[in-house]
Parts: C-alpha cells; sequence; structure tokens
C-alpha cells in the first residue's frame, strides 16, 4: 500500500513539480528574486493562490488585493481540512490514538487538494494517516524543488501546458472522487457542486465558485441515503 | 511582489489549513456534522475539477482541449482503469487535442 501511495504521489507530485516550476519562471519573469520565488512556496505552498497573487501584483494591484486574492482561492482549504482531520481521527470506536500536536501543525501545513483526496479515500484512520502524510510530504518536496527549477533555471524549460499536464489534476482528482460518485449522496454533492462552480465562475472572483459549492452539501441532504450501503467492487488499484 | 504579501499570505493560508487538524482537534463531531462534513470533499472536489476545465484566464467558461483530457478521465474511470493509467490518459488526450487545435 506504501508503493501505491508513493507512486501516485510521485506521478502527481511530477506535475506539481512544473506548476512550481511554470510559477518560480513566473514570479522571476515579474521581477521576484528566485530565493522569493522559492520562499514563497515554501511558507505559503498553494499553488493557485501564488499565481493569483502574482498576477495582481504585477498588474499594479495592491498588496491587499493581491492577499485578498489569495486567500479567496486557499478558502476552499476551510471545509477540506475539517473533511482531512475527519479522516485522520477515524472513527470514534475504532480507538485511535490521538494524533501528536506536532503532527497536527505539520500536517496542516501540507494539506493541498491531492493530499486531502488521498487521505479522505482510505478507509481507516492508520492508513489515512500514512497516506496524507507520504503524499503530503512527496508533494510538497517536489514543488518546492520545481519552484527552485524554475526560478533558477528558468526559461530553459518548456511549457507545461503544451505537455498537456493541466490534463493531469482534474483527471486524478476524478479518479480518487470515483467510488464517491457511484454513491448516491455524495454522487449528488458531487454534480450540484460543479454546476454550482460553473454558474458562478463568470460572476465572481477567483476561488468564490469552489467556496460556494459547499452548497451543495445541502442539496444532496435533500435525498434519502439508500437503503444499503454501496456494494460497489473495490476499484482495480485497491483503496488500501 | 512584497515580502509583507508573502508573510501574511503564508500566515493566512496556514490558519486556513489548521482549521480541521489544529482546530477541530479530537473533538468528535456529531454524527450529523459528520455526515456534512464527509459530503464536503466531493462537492469541492468536483467544482475544482469543473473550474479547471472550463474555466478560462478571463473568468468565463470555455470548452477546449481540456474538456477533451477530463472526457477521456472519465471514460477511463469508467472502465475502472488503475489511478496511473486515468491521470496519463487525461494528459496525452488534452496534448493531443491542443495539438490539433
Amino acid at each position: 500500500m506504501i508503493g501505491t501511495i508513493l507512486r501516485h504521489s510521485v506521478v502527481l507530485g511530477t506535475t506539481g513539480a512544473l506548476m512550481g516550476a511554470s510559477f518560480g519562471v513566473l514570479a522571476v519573469g515579474f521581477g521576484m528574486s528566485p530565493v522569493m520565488a522559492c520562499t514563497m512556496s515554501v511558507v505559503v505552498y498553494a499553488g493557485a493562490s501564488q499565481f493569483v497573487a502574482l498576477g495582481v501584483e504585477s498588474a499594479g494591484g495592491s498588496p491587499l488585493a493581491a492577499i485578498t486574492g489569495g486567500m479567496l482561492v486557499n478558502s476552499r482549504f476551510v471545509p477540506l481540512s475539517l473533511a482531512v482531520s475527519l479522516s485522520l481521527n477515524g472513527d470514534p470506536e475504532e480507538n485511535n490514538p490521538p494524533m501528536s500536536w506536532p503532527y497536527r501543525l505539520v500536517s496542516s501545513h501540507l494539506i493541498v487538494d491531492f493530499s486531502a483526496a488521498v487521505s479522505i479515500a482510505q478507509g481507516d484512520a492508520r492508513a489515512a494517516r500514512r497516506a496524507f502524510w507520504i503524499s503530503g510530504w512527496v508533494l510538497y518536496l517536489l514543488y518546492i524543488a520545481g519552484t527552485a527549477a524554475g526560478a533558477f533555471a528558468g526559461a530553459a524549460l518548456t511549457d507545461p501546458d503544451a505537455l498537456g499536464l493541466d490534463g493531469a489534476y482534474p483527471a486524478a482528482l476524478l479518479a480518487l472522487l470515483a467510488p464517491q460518485l457511484r454513491q448516491r449522496r455524495p454522487g449528488i454533492a458531487a454534480l450540484a457542486g460543479a454546476g454550482i462552480a460553473l454558474a458562478l465562475t463568470p460572476f465572481t472572483a477567483p476561488g468564490v465558485p469552489v467556496l460556494l459549492a459547499v452548497l451543495a452539501v445541502a442539496i444532496a441532504r435533500l435525498v434519502p441515503v439508500e437503503r444499503e450501503p454501496a456494494n460497489d467492487p473495490p476499484s482495480p488499484e485497491g483503496e488500501s | 511582489m512584497t515580502w509583507v504579501t508573502i508573510i501574511v499570505l503564508a500566515v493566512g493560508t496556514y490558519i486556513l489549513k489548521a482549521v480541521g487538524p489544529v482546530g477541530a482537534g479530537r473533538r468528535t463531531l456529531p454524527p450529523n456534522v459528520g455526515s456534512v462534513v464527509m459530503l464536503l470533499p466531493p462537492a469541492l472536489f468536483a467544482a475544482l475539477v469543473a473550474v479547471q476545465t472550463f474555466a478560462d484566464d478571463a473568468g468565463g467558461i470555455t470548452l477546449d482541449a481540456r474538456a477533451g483530457g477530463l472526457l477521456a478521465a472519465g471514460v477511463a474511470v469508467w472502465f475502472r482503469a488503475p489511478f496511473i493509467v486515468v491521470v496519463v490518459c487525461g494528459v496525452m488526450v488534452t496534448a493531443l487535442a491542443r495539438a490539433i487545435q
């Protein structure tokens, strides 16, 4: 299982590294020093918000506008981190040992979409903690390495979009979401969430559509829970 | 970019991410709240997938190579392909569609 998680993380981490690299290239292009760009990836560690903040400031926006834009994009981490901590704590009846304070403090920083999705996809708290810790660190280190490569080596890098790498994250999230899409309530939550986000995209600032997608939960709760739990065979890769 | 922006954004982002592991800590949630929280990831991830695939830089909705990649990934998921195959399908079809465009 560790091998599977590690393999998945390295695949996604590689595209994460390229995302970091394009941030590094862009940041230096807009006049940030390479050290500054790398520091930002180390301490902020939330790709989309870094691009937004950079875009706002390089377009002449104030630091306040850049921070607000970045925080808006990151607002989804509030509901996401709640779901992560629920999966890391596990069922109270499993009697899992409590997470230590250092683990909680460090794991908070390691929360990104993919590490969250991996840990939520696990069956129990032990597996979730291991999966989160592995994927969290692999993604973090590769992202920073990518930023450094982009910031210092710069324009030598090819355009990741030409390689179709922007198709990697949606595909990966879809794969991790699949078991839930086959159940009634989570499936409806997903459909409604996607619908809400797309409907709001033309009218709101980046980040708002995804945050307000949490309202889909209210819609999903209107439908009754299935009488029997979903009886799907596990996916071929095995979520364990 | 100023250091102030970086530091404030870093602290702010950390606080948002720490709401769960640090804020909610080991408090066990009432079953009702728990069932709401467990429905959050599908809603959020589906929204992210939708925005990453269909939103353009100008804040509009657009259908381009990325939609082809997502469709390919969806077909792979439908046939229960392994994770890596799903990702590779998404990447390759996105690149292919973009090259053809």
